[in-house]
């Protein structure tokens, strides 16, 4: 009779031993889902350490070359309104293009996007042009 | 009541953790307007007569009737000491727009159609940068205004 009780209490215990169990796993789920939708939204970088392509509207091939550091620094450097032949000839080839778009009235600005490989991660500039002239460039995360 | 202690306990702790994010939020910097290449006598901003002139040459006043205005493009916003919000964006490099007259704007960054503000009456002027480093208003493509206007 003794023995009849006790294997009750032990049934009895791991029923509700399970339900709690099941109870902190959906808990520790929630948990665990609130903090990864939190790091995704606030921490892009957290999961994407290195971009393997530009989250851009490239249009055209991708091509495989990266800037060089004295590359970037030529670029950085360049006065706006330097012909884009002169430019262009110290560069590799771009990565891709970013269609054409018009800001100032008139001018229709043409941009090429580079691949800029720095410290084992991947950046990328953007290089814009107006009326075949050097207009500015900048480094997407700057 | 031990209804209503058990409704308190559960109410009160996201209370107080809305209560403290919006206690830790920090109001944006306010920047120093770009310097312009043009050097007009009056200038928005600038006061005559003791009135405060809150349009330019070369600003463009666009009647919004309290309607958005979005990011042409990926880029983030700023906020000088006029309440003019700077747009920039590493899409269009040297390139700034200034939009005043936004009511409660967005500062920070903004992907592609997000909207920066709403206006009743938009004052708008487009920034290209000099070689010198200082800022030029230029005249803004109807493309771009229209970008900026729609937010698709």
């Amino acid at each position: 009779m003794q023995s009849h009780y006790a294997s009750e209490n032990f049934t009895t215990a791991i029923f509700v031993n399970s339900a709690s169990s099941q109870r902190l796993k959906i808990v520790l789920f929630c948990g665990i889902l609130a903090l990864a939708i939190a790091l995704y939204k606030d921490l892009p970088g957290f999961f994407h350490t290195a971009a393997a392509a530009p989250d851009l509207p490239c249009k055209g091939n991708p091509q495989a070359q990266s800037l060089s550091p004295q590359q970037l620094k030529t670029l950085k450097k360049t006065t706006p309104g330097t012909p884009k032949s002169a430019l262009k000839s110290g560069l590799p080839a771009a990565y891709c293009q970013l269609p054409s778009v018009v800001v100032r009235a008139g001018a229709i600005a043409s941009r090429d996007v580079f691949r800029i490989n720095s410290n084992g991660s991947t950046e990328w500039g953007i290089a814009m042009y107006e009326s075949d002239r050097f207009a500015g460039f900048r480094v997407m995360n700057d | 009541m031990t209804n209503l202690m058990g409704l308190t306990r559960m109410v009160m702790p996201p209370t107080i953790v809305v209560l403290t994010l919006t206690a830790c939020q920090t109001p944006p910097q306010i920047i120093k307007p770009p310097e312009l290449h043009q050097k007009w006598e009056l200038q928005a901003g600038d006061r005559i007569a003791g009135y405060e002139v809150i349009s330019g040459l070369g600003e463009l006043s666009l009647e919004l009737q309290g309607k958005a205005v979005y990011a042409p493009v990926r880029g983030k916003t700023s906020i000088d000491a006029r309440n003019c919000v700077y747009f920039e964006s590493p899409e269009i490099p040297n390139y700034q727009f200034r939009l005043c007259g936004l009511h409660n704007p967005h500062i920070g960054p903004l992907r592609q159609g997000e909207e920066i503000g709403t206006a009743n009456q938009l004052r708008f002027a487009a920034l290209r940068q000099h070689p010198s480093g200082k800022w030029a208003i230029v005249e803004p493509s109807k493309q771009i205004l229209e970008k900026i206007l729609k937010s698709s």
